[in-house]
């Protein structure tokens, strides 16, 4: 075969692969709802899981029930130092910068333990936590000032377990009393903590680390389910049995398609990053050049995902069946939204079975200079993965009837 | 003597009409069912979905199942020469305070810590900052003890331990929570008091009846499985039937637009039902028959479940009339309806708590799911009956709204 032959034929396979790229563009900017949700689907993510596990825990605000059985006086005398109170006041009562500061807003819960105990009153509220200072709680804390052998003086602390922030609350109620009971009992502190945040994050919030999952996420699930559902209804409808006929190789549709999900990729990619940076004030100066080829490998790897599903699946609606229950494990499991060493240790393990592990931890890896060097595996796996799910994809896409 | 005669053929008229009214419900069901039994996605919808949802979240959040591996902490110390308070007594409190995070203990006997030396300095006798360090191994928390800690701790006190962390790791923040109980003890323990006087004592309110964490996500993934149906059921089915002419083949046949109505509700409810028996069942399988708790899935059963799932019904079924009034693809069906039903499964709560984050607990009150999920758990697990029926309320007023809508805005003659 002489040179000017291979120049033809690459020449005429950039053309088809063009043709069949072109032919989807059109296809898509002409359907109204595949450019909308193209548009919408991206930003919608951002913003629902930028909010959900973005939101920084400064951006919370929790309300805290309380009940303070604790009289002032006992037999009229009248405390001149009353815990009660100053825990309270600790807690932000009637103090908006404290208040705003703890993320904390205090309710009185205002009811008599006499006709309902707290537990039925949390219930029957639906109230996520209560805190209840029992009566003589102030007198108790007052006599172990000079009695040593003076039983405890506790609170209450009431939780419902299904409100998973009751252990933040408790937390901090926890740290309030410890304070109290410093000063209290003139306790010196003579070891303190000081916190700094580690010094390349330092500029970095929360929806800065989440940007790359998101986008990952939602390439993941655009890019898997238009491909099947585009290539499931191609054969439905007969036009790859038709393209079976004309000189279109099989490798130079599915290269069209593949390279047509990395643009979709790298236009999600851009709008999730704009919305990020609008809504949450996400930090541009985190973009790495080398987030491109992650983009481009990582579509490639889902495209072709995509196809070897569709290979298997006949329906439409069954390919995105099979997709959605592909992608959902994938989003949750694999460390884009939540940090893989929260699970336990058998679903880290299936974690590591998922492409979406390896991007984003590629992603992130590029986003400091600091965890650059560990860009290297998880970037060597995800354009392993393109290469290999691309060849996988076209080898198994079959244009007959079967 | 004319109306005597016309009475009985009335009501005999009336009683054929209601007669052929629910035999074109039963073939509307009917003809569900069997595209049902042949359609995959419904199958996944009603059936798997649920499931691979509930073993998912039950293993992510369960308490149970946690990760019990070590927080790793970075520690880098300053020589401390410790000070000679009696000829045989030497105090080190740098070395104290090492083995008390080395040998903390969680209830299982696992360790709490795993705790890494930072040297002091590096191969060419540079000094290494502690920070950087924790960057460069990945670490997420490095606690930094100054030279003769305890000299300094004795004589020139208070004094601050560097404590240098990822602001945005979780775990980092709970092994905080943690060193700032060591601290406070160690605070104690050097002002001569063994325990604080001053303590809480936490309640779970829901000890008692023994609910386990899987169980508080039940209601949520029957709620978000029976929207699936719903929604995405209905506009799938709408737009499929609207691009065949199948709306229009009806339109002139003598079934009326309430009873296509009627009967896509019907068979969503008995979807619901399908749902609700399939996750009940894994939830028994998986979470509770390895602690021989046969009648779990008795308890959890009751009849307000019926009208909970009615008001379900209304809302989703409404949501999918409406929605496949705006798609008339069937391709862009699944699409239009995951965009309708993805955001509302994460806002509504039914997966994570979402009251404490300011807009979204705002965005969360505005949707029928978040209702329809409270009244399951009050109904099923927490067994709270005036919660239970103040939500059943609200979703019966959301459902009613939503439903009159999709009937005004289905039309079988203009499709």
């Amino acid at each position: 075969m002489t040179k000017e032959n291979i120049g033809e034929k690459i020449r005429i396979s950039a053309r088809r692969i063009g043709a069949i790229f072109s032919s989807t563009a059109l296809g898509w900017i002409r359907t109204g709802p595949a450019l909308f949700f193209t548009f919408i689907y991206p930003i919608v993510m951002i913003l629902l899981f930028g909010y959900i596990f973005g939101a920084a825990p400064d951006d919370s605000m929790y309300t805290l029930y309380y009940l303070n059985e604790d009289t002032y006086q006992v037999d009229d005398q009248l405390y001149s130092n009353n815990p009660a109170l100053l825990l309270l006041q600790n807690l932000g009562l009637e103090n908006e910068t404290l208040s705003d500061e703890l993320n904390l807003r205090l309710v009185d819960a205002n009811f008599s333990t006499a006709i309902l105990s707290p537990e039925n009153w949390t219930k029957e509220n639906d109230v996520p936590y209560l805190l209840l200072i029992p009566s003589g709680w102030s007198a108790a804390v007052n006599e172990s000032k000079t009695n040593v052998t003076a039983p405890k003086a506790n609170i209450e602390f009431y939780y419902d377990p299904s409100y998973t922030s009751y252990f933040e609350i408790q937390s901090l109620v926890d740290n309030v009393l410890q304070e109290l009971n410093l000063n209290e009992f003139g306790i010196p502190t003579l070891i303190a903590i000081e916190t700094t945040t580690t010094p390349e994050r330092q500029s970095l919030d929360y929806i800065d680390f989440y940007v790359p999952g998101i986008i990952m996420v939602t390439i993941s699930t655009a890019g898997m389910m238009g491909l099947v559902g585009m290539a499931t209804e191609e054969r439905q409808t007969g036009f790859i049995f038709k393209l079976a006929a004309t000189p279109i190789k099989k490798w130079e549709w599915a290269t069209a398609h593949l390279f047509w999900q990395a643009v979709m990729g790298l236009m999600v990619a851009v709008l999730t990053v704009l919305t990020g940076w609008i809504a949450f004030d996400f930090n541009m100066t985190t973009i790495h050049p080398l987030m491109i080829p992650i983009l481009i490998f990582g579509s490639m790897t889902f495209g072709g995902l995509g196809l070897i599903i569709a290979r298997f699946v006949k329906r439409p609606e069954a390919a995105m069946a099979a997709t959605m229950s592909f992608v959902f494990p994938q989003m949750f499991l694999s460390g884009a939204l939540f940090p893989p060493e929260t699970l336990p240790e058998y679903l880290q393990i299936i974690a590591k079975f998922f492409p979406l592990y390896y991007i984003s931890e590629a992603m992130r890896s590029v986003m400091l200079e600091s965890t650059f060097s560990n860009v290297w595996v998880p970037l060597g796996v995800t354009i392993a993965m393109g290469i290999v799910f691309f060849i996988l994809g076209s080898i198994l896409t079959v244009w007959r009837k079967e | 003597m004319d109306e005597t005669n016309d009475k009985p053929k009335k009501q005999n008229a009336f009683a054929i009409e209601i007669g052929l009214i629910f035999k074109r419900l039963g073939a509307y069901i009917t003809a569900a069912l069997i595209d049902f039994r042949r359609s995959p996605l419904t199958i996944f919808f009603t059936v798997a979905y649920p499931i691979i949802l509930i073993l998912l979240f039950g293993a992510i959040f369960s308490n149970e199942n946690l990760s019990s591996d070590p927080y790793v902490l970075y520690l880098q110390s300053g020589v401390d020469e410790g000070y000679e308070i009696s000829p045989t007594q030497r105090l080190n409190f740098t070395d104290d305070f090492i083995t008390i995070l080395e040998e903390m203990e969680r209830n299982d006997s696992t360790s709490i810590f795993d705790v890494n030396n930072i040297p002091l300095k590096d191969e060419q006798n540079k000094p290494i900052d502690a920070g950087q360090y924790l960057e460069e191994v990945e670490g997420y928390i490095a606690i930094v003890i100054p030279e003769n800690f305890t000299q300094e701790l004795l004589f020139n006190s208070p004094i601050n331990l560097a404590v240098i962390m990822d602001e945005n790791s979780q775990q980092a923040n709970i092994a905080l929570k943690i060193l700032d109980n060591v601290i406070y003890s160690f605070n104690l323990g050097v002002a001569g008091y063994n325990d604080t006087q001053i303590g809480m004592e936490s309640t779970n309110i829901f000890l008692e009846e023994d609910i386990e964490y899987f169980e508080f996500l039940i209601p949520g993934i029957i709620g978000v499985a029976i929207m699936n149906n719903g929604v995405i059921g209905t506009i799938n089915r709408y737009t499929y039937f609207d691009k065949k002419g199948f709306f229009r083949k009806l339109s002139s046949s003598p079934m009326k637009k309430g009873e296509v109505v009627l009967g896509e509700a019907s068979w969503t409810f008995l979807q619901g039902l399908i749902s609700i028996i399939a996750i009940l069942l894994v939830g028994w399988l998986v979470f509770k028959i390895g602690d021989r708790d046969f009648k779990w899935i008795i308890d959890v059963l009751d009849w307000k479940i019926i009208p909970i799932t009615i008001s379900a019904v209304l809302n989703f079924t409404g949501l999918g009339m409406i929605g496949s009034r705006l798609i008339k693809n069937p391709d862009s069906a699944t699409a239009a309806g995951n965009f309708l039903t993805f955001p509302m499964m994460f806002l509504s709560g039914a997966f994570f708590e979402v009251a404490h984050i300011p807009v979204i607990s705002i965005v969360s009150k505005m949707l029928p799911l978040t209702y329809i999920v409270d009244a399951y758990r009050a109904s099923m697990i927490t067994i709270n009956t005036s919660v239970a029926w103040f939500n059943i309320g609200i979703s019966f007023a959301f459902g009613i709204v939503i439903f009159t809508i999709g009937i005004l805005i289905t039309k079988l003659s203009e499709r």
